[in-house]
């Protein structure tokens, strides 16, 4: 039985500990409010993807899990392909950046949008023209006389044209049938409709290969023909008003492809991360089949040569796709790359 | 008083006081502790030295092993290399470089001029073989433009290599590196060779695509390397495996990092203990390979290349507890010899401190624990022979003593009988040296002889005072004569007396006081006023009769 005394003792003691425990709440709680309210603003910034989640753009995803973009005080925001191109949106001011083929930008350019392109994802053109293994259509002259599908709305198009000027192919020499639907090409070819299909050479053959059969592929970039198919642009202001907003931001871009080429494996998890419909398996497929043109021997990632413009610039012009001429040395800007890789 | 207890000889039992020993007192304990610290310390010592060094020695030997297979592999490497650039070499002879310059340099060569370049091509790579395997899997022939004009493989004819990576090194002149050529997940590397004129220049570019399966061969050969230990070649583009690893799960293209790999693309050669690209602890020997661009590593997991090491260590330690053990076991019999016969001894002291003087210590060794049983038995002995003598003694002389002692009770009882005789002697006399005669009617004498001592003074009075009661005298008459000496003492008694018998209604009377006497009672300066003294007891009854 407690005297009176032990008794106040104990209260005392327990409304001590009381007050240190509040005491440590109240200290904690304000710990944690002022370092937020301490803490640097992230500039937000948006990208516009020009596709659906892809192993293609694996390397932002990466950048962004891994936290690339938070480092360089960048809050990134990935745009899901839209109704309208990226080069629409992007000089909408939709978005600071986006995706899109060399070709795209110079006609974008040619249509008054002040658009740059900084880097590319893919240093090759991986456009190729596929058909089953049994009808042996191993090279370009043996498109004479075959039924070919092609995407005439963008690159393809224009690879088409080149391609056959280049090989010294009349157009009328081909059955060339316009692709009514973006998904279903590969059935098409396995159904024997047609006898080519165009696509890349890390997408359509897979699904061919998935329904059982097996592809010839009969690759541009052999015969000359390498369009950048995904540079990252930009625009003239963000240049001019924010170059390091874009330093930043391609920084850890790059940072990513590296990480992603690094890891094929963990960067294909990374994209279904984003999108659970696709399929692991085929992500990965595309990945390490992606890796060359990621980085190809002797070159650094996201790198873009002079001469490559130079000939997708003079494609153009072949084609009669220009109303004007255009300085081709403003439709890109290697600065950006060499301030990253301090050449 | 309780009777003590007493022991054989008769003596009281003492409390021994033995005190009890804690463990680390213990000698034994000593001896076994100190036992325990000597071969801790000394098989310690042993350890220390001998354990690191098997490590490091087996760890020289597998670096020697290593190193000697990844300067094999290296060396086929090189060969493989030296013997494709050869052949290349071998090619391009004259006549064969005319026919080829003169067709690269030509715009719009013939198909037969093509084709009989291309069977010469087709030749030259059936012939090329080591082996089971070709050495080159196509010949080709490119112009400065980088369209293929000649090939052994009719596929490649027509197509534009500008883009390829082995393009611009041919161009320049620089080293080739291998490459992943776009749609394939094979390795290629191409070795080239410009075709130079003195006319025009470089016209062309012959290259031969090497067979990478040799590469794969070289390294994948795995044996002495055990179950766990392979070579394979790391590049530095992306840190790519260009030979395929035993490990679980290491796909060919996925960045390879490690110590031995980031060391070696560095262009450093050397042998360390890392953790390889998959975190298992190995031990590698790391080289730059700088023709493949890549890096050449021989591994071997630690776990098994210290396996044997790690059971001869075990065996090591195993031994060395053992022998601790034993020491140990050894040192306690030991020391359990040292203490059993001290106990023995102990126990046996106690006995005899306790009085029981018939234990003796056994003699169980040849040694001074012993001597040391013997000396102790010897001294008991003597103890008991000396308690022996002793207790004789003892004997005799309480013998002495007790007939002493009857002497003296003897000599005690005569003189009790003589002090009895002399008492009653001395009661006689008293009873004789005092009578109380009566005289006449009314007159007592009392004639006193000998010593007066008090007592005697006293019966005196009292008996005097008795007889006044009795007789009724007028008068009483002392007569001193025969007294020898008188003092104060009795000077005093006398006077009492003389008052004693005044109240009593008698007359005091004292006679035959003799000169000295009476000189003496003068000088002590006693009163005798109450007395009325005469000259002697003729005249006093004389002149008292008549009262």
């Amino acid at each position: 039985m407690q005297s009176p005394l032990d008794t106040r003792l104990h209260q005392a003691r327990f409304l001590r500990l009381a007050l240190v425990l509040v005491f440590c709440c109240l200290a904690n709680a304000c710990g944690t409010v002022t370092p937020a309210a301490q803490a640097p603003t992230l500039t937000p910034l948006a990208l516009q993807l020009a596709w659906m989640p892809t192993a293609e753009y694996a390397p932002f995803y990466v950048a962004q899990q891994q936290g690339y973009y938070k480092a360089e005080q960048i809050d990134m925001t990935f745009l899901p392909r839209g109704e309208q191109p990226a080069t629409e949106l992007v000089a909408a001011g939709k978005a600071q950046f986006g995706i899109a083929s060399a070709d795209r930008i110079l006609l974008a350019r040619d249509a008054g949008q002040p658009l740059v392109a900084i880097a590319t994802l893919y240093q090759r053109c991986p456009i190729v023209y596929i058909s089953l293994a049994e009808r042996n259509i191993t090279k370009p002259q043996d498109l004479i006389g075959k039924i070919v599908e092609v995407d005439t709305s963008g690159t393809t198009g224009i690879v088409y044209r080149a391609f056959l000027k280049s090989q010294e192919i009349k157009p009328e020499q081909v059955t060339m049938r316009v692709q009514p639907d973006v998904t279903n090409d590969a059935l098409r070819l396995v159904n024997g409709e047609v006898d080519v299909i165009d696509g890349f050479f890390n997408a359509q053959p897979l699904q061919v290969t998935q329904m059982g059969k097996q592809t010839n592929l009969i690759f541009v970039s052999d015969y000359g023909i390498d369009i950048y198919p995904n540079t990252i642009f930009t625009t003239e202001s963000m240049i001019k008003e924010h170059p390091d907003q874009v330093t930043q931001f391609l920084r850890a871009t790059l940072k990513g492809i590296d990480a992603a080429i690094a890891n094929p494996e963990a960067a294909a998890e990374s994209v279904i991360a984003v999108d659970k419909t696709q399929n692991l398996g085929v992500e990965q497929q595309t990945m390490q089949l992606a890796l060359p043109m990621f980085k190809p021997t002797g070159s650094v990632v996201g790198m873009m040569t002079d001469e490559n413009w130079r000939l997708t610039y003079q494609m153009l012009v072949d084609q009669q796709m220009l109303k004007n001429p255009i300085a081709v040395n403003t439709a890109y800007d290697l600065s950006f790359l060499k301030v990253i890789y301090g050449t | 008083m309780g009777h003590k207890p007493s022991n054989a000889a008769g003596l009281p039992k003492s409390k021994l006081y033995i005190p009890q020993l804690a463990p680390f007192q213990q000698m034994r304990w000593r001896l076994v502790l100190f036992v325990l610290l000597f071969v801790f310390v000394t098989l310690g010592v042993i350890e220390l030295i001998t354990l690191p060094r098997m490590q490091t020695q087996a760890e020289e030997q597998i670096f020697k092993q290593l190193d000697s297979v990844a300067k094999l592999k290296q060396d086929q490497i090189t060969i493989w290399f030296n013997n494709s650039q050869a052949s290349l070499n071998l090619l391009l002879t004259e006549p064969f470089i005319e026919k080829l310059a003169q067709v690269l340099s030509t715009s719009s060569p013939s198909s037969e001029q093509q084709e009989a370049l291309n069977k010469v091509f087709r030749n030259a790579l059936a012939s090329a073989w080591v082996g089971e395997q070709p050495l080159f899997t196509n010949l080709f022939a490119y112009t400065p433009n980088g369209y293929i004009l000649l090939s052994a493989d009719p596929m490649q004819t027509g197509k534009n290599i500008r883009r390829y990576a082995y393009y611009r090194p041919s161009i320049e002149n620089s080293a080739q590196k291998p490459y992943y050529p776009l749609g394939s997940a094979t390795l290629s590397m191409v070795l080239t060779k410009q075709v130079y004129t003195p006319d025009h220049g470089v016209v062309g570019i012959v290259a031969a695509q090497l067979n990478m399966e040799f590469l794969s061969s070289f390294m994948v050969q795995r044996s002495g390397l055990g179950d766990t230990g392979e070579t394979y070649l790391v590049s530095r583009e992306s840190n790519y495996l260009l030979t395929p690893s035993r490990a679980e799960g290491s796909p060919l293209t996925q960045a390879c990092h490690s110590i031995g790999v980031d060391t070696a693309l560095a262009g450093e050669n050397g042998a360390k203990s890392y953790a390889d690209c998959h975190t298992t602890p190995v031990l590698g020997v790391y080289r730059w390979l700088p023709s493949l661009n890549a890096a050449l590593l021989a591994e071997i997991s630690q776990a098994e290349a210290f396996k044997e090491v790690s059971a001869a260590q075990s065996m090591n330690l195993g031994a060395a507890l053992v022998i601790a053990l034993v020491a140990i076991v050894m040192g306690m019999f030991f020391a359990a010899g040292f203490t059993r016969p001290i106990q023995t001894l102990t126990m046996v002291a106690t006995r005899i401190a306790q009085g029981d003087l018939e234990h003796r210590v056994p003699v169980q060794s040849n040694d001074e624990l012993g001597i040391l049983a013997i000396t102790f038995n010897s001294m008991a002995e003597q103890l008991k022979q000396m308690l022996q003598e002793l207790e004789q003694r003892v004997a005799a002389r309480t013998m002495d003593l007790q007939q002493a002692l009857e002497q003296r009770e003897q000599t005690l009882a005569d003189l009790q009988a003589s002090l009895s005789v002399r008492e009653q002697l001395s009661a006689t006399i008293r009873m004789l040296s005092s009578p109380i005669l009566p005289v006449g009617k009314h007159m007592l004498v009392v004639p006193l002889i000998g010593v007066l001592d008090p007592e005697r003074a006293g019966l005196i009075t009292h008996e005097i005072l008795h007889r006044i009661e009795v007789d009724h005298p007028h008068t009483l008459i002392i007569d001193v004569t025969g007294v020898p000496l008188i003092d104060n003492q009795i000077a005093m008694t006398l006077v009492e007396t003389a008052q004693a018998t005044r109240l009593l209604g008698v007359q005091p009377v004292l006679v035959g006081i003799r000169p000295d006497i009476a000189q003496t009672m003068v000088s002590l300066g006693v009163d005798l006023s109450i007395l009325d003294t005469q000259a002697d007891l003729q005249t006093a009854i004389v002149r008292y009769e008549k009262v």
